[in-house]
């Protein structure tokens, strides 16, 4: 006899995933700027900015690390983290948006249609996040 | 009246849940809300499919402007203007080797320029037998261009036309500061300093691509070539 699937599975493995890929990212950006200010471990510096950029990945690594442990427990207990999905739709919508509009700036030409490829992703990300949410307060 | 009907259903479940029962609290429309998202959402992808076509460079040269500039197969008006760190630079100095010169209406607010310099840039990393050269006009030479040469470490010679040599070329316009800029145009010239290329556009959102620039190049550089 086959047991029901847990609820909301979907909206579990996408937030799970994207905690994943957050996760994995924040911990590079802080790695990175690790690496620059104290410890030079390699050879080469993960990205090719100055130390002010470094501090920016630093920031940013944070950030994403405290987003992927808000999505984490949203991936265990979705009905009381609907908000989370909500915050995650608003973020991804406005990075796809940020990197439109770097596309635009001609400053990343050499990121050629890369950054067109991320926008569109982000979006259906996005809206994956939009319609797979449980409502808040109950299941839809 | 939703709104009330809202804080009455939340009054009813704080009610509730003190007499011990738990009660669901209603469920809130979402619908509205994620229509609206799904229509950005559909507007934010078709942009990214198609923002492709705001700027990009094009095979073909274009000559929007016949009277503007010197034709192909005529020398170029000899000039000499400062670059950046106040060295003149000019058709004497060019005169030996093949040069590209690159008439660019801002490194501020034109965007598309900034990407057809990085895209001649790119192309054009580690020629050492090539000059290229960038004309900017002097209300151009702002800060944020500045900053755009300065991060960019780019192979040009980036000169200020403090001469008046864009408006005696008539490839003078306005900015959208109504500042004086030069128009989006380029020449390839070769070592005796006679005109090659020529692409002179009205607007910047699309250039020469530097693919085409590079054949010229090698053309004028091959002395075997014939006209």
């Amino acid at each position: 006899m086959r047991s029901a699937p847990p609820a909301y599975l979907w909206y579990r493995l996408l937030a799970a995933t994207t905690a994943l890929f957050c996760l994995l990212v924040g911990l590079i950006f802080v790695v990175a700027f690790l690496d620059r200010a104290l410890f030079q471990v390699f050879a080469h510096p993960l990205f090719e900015t100055n130390y002010w950029g470094y501090y920016i990945l630093g920031f940013a690594g944070s950030a994403l690390l405290a987003w992927a442990g808000c999505l984490l427990s949203a991936a265990r207990d979705p009905e009381h983290g609907a908000g989370i999905g909500t915050a995650t739709a608003a973020g991804l919508m406005l990075g796809s948006i940020l990197r439109l509009l770097a596309w635009y700036s001609g400053e990343y030409r050499l990121a050629a249609d890369q950054l067109r490829l991320e926008s569109a992703v982000l979006v259906v990300l996005a809206l994956a996040f939009v319609w797979l949410r449980p409502a808040r307060g109950g299941r839809t | 009246m939703a709104a009330a009907g809202a804080r009455g259903a939340h009054l009813s479940v704080a009610a509730s849940e003190t007499d011990g029962t738990p009660e669901r609290p209603p469920t809130r429309p979402l619908v509205a809300g994620k229509i609206g998202t799904t229509l950005l959402g559909c507007y934010l992808l078709a942009l990214a499919l198609r923002i492709g076509g705001c700027y990009q460079p094009e095979l073909r040269a274009r000559d929007d402007i016949p009277g503007a500039g010197p034709q192909v197969g005529e020398p170029f008006p000899e000039f000499e203007l400062p670059d950046l760190s106040g060295t003149r630079i000019g058709t004497r100095i060019l005169a030996g080797t093949a040069a590209v010169l690159v008439f660019a209406p801002s490194l501020d607010w034109s965007p598309p320029t900034k990407a057809r310099l990085i895209d001649l840039a790119q192309a054009f990393s580690g020629r050492r037998d090539v000059a290229l050269a960038v004309i900017l006009t002097e209300a151009q030479a702002t800060p944020r261009g500045l900053a755009f040469v300065r991060e960019r470490h780019t192979p040009f010679y980036y000169l200020v036309d403090t001469d008046g040599v864009v408006e005696r070329l008539g490839l003078h316009t306005d900015g959208p500061d109504g500042t004086a800029a030069a128009l989006p145009a380029t020449f390839v010239v070769d070592r005796q300093g006679v005109v090659r290329l020529r692409d002179v556009r009205r607007q910047a959102r699309s250039w020469l691509a530097p693919e085409v620039i590079l054949d010229v190049v090698a053309t004028s550089l091959d002395p075997h070539a014939t006209e």
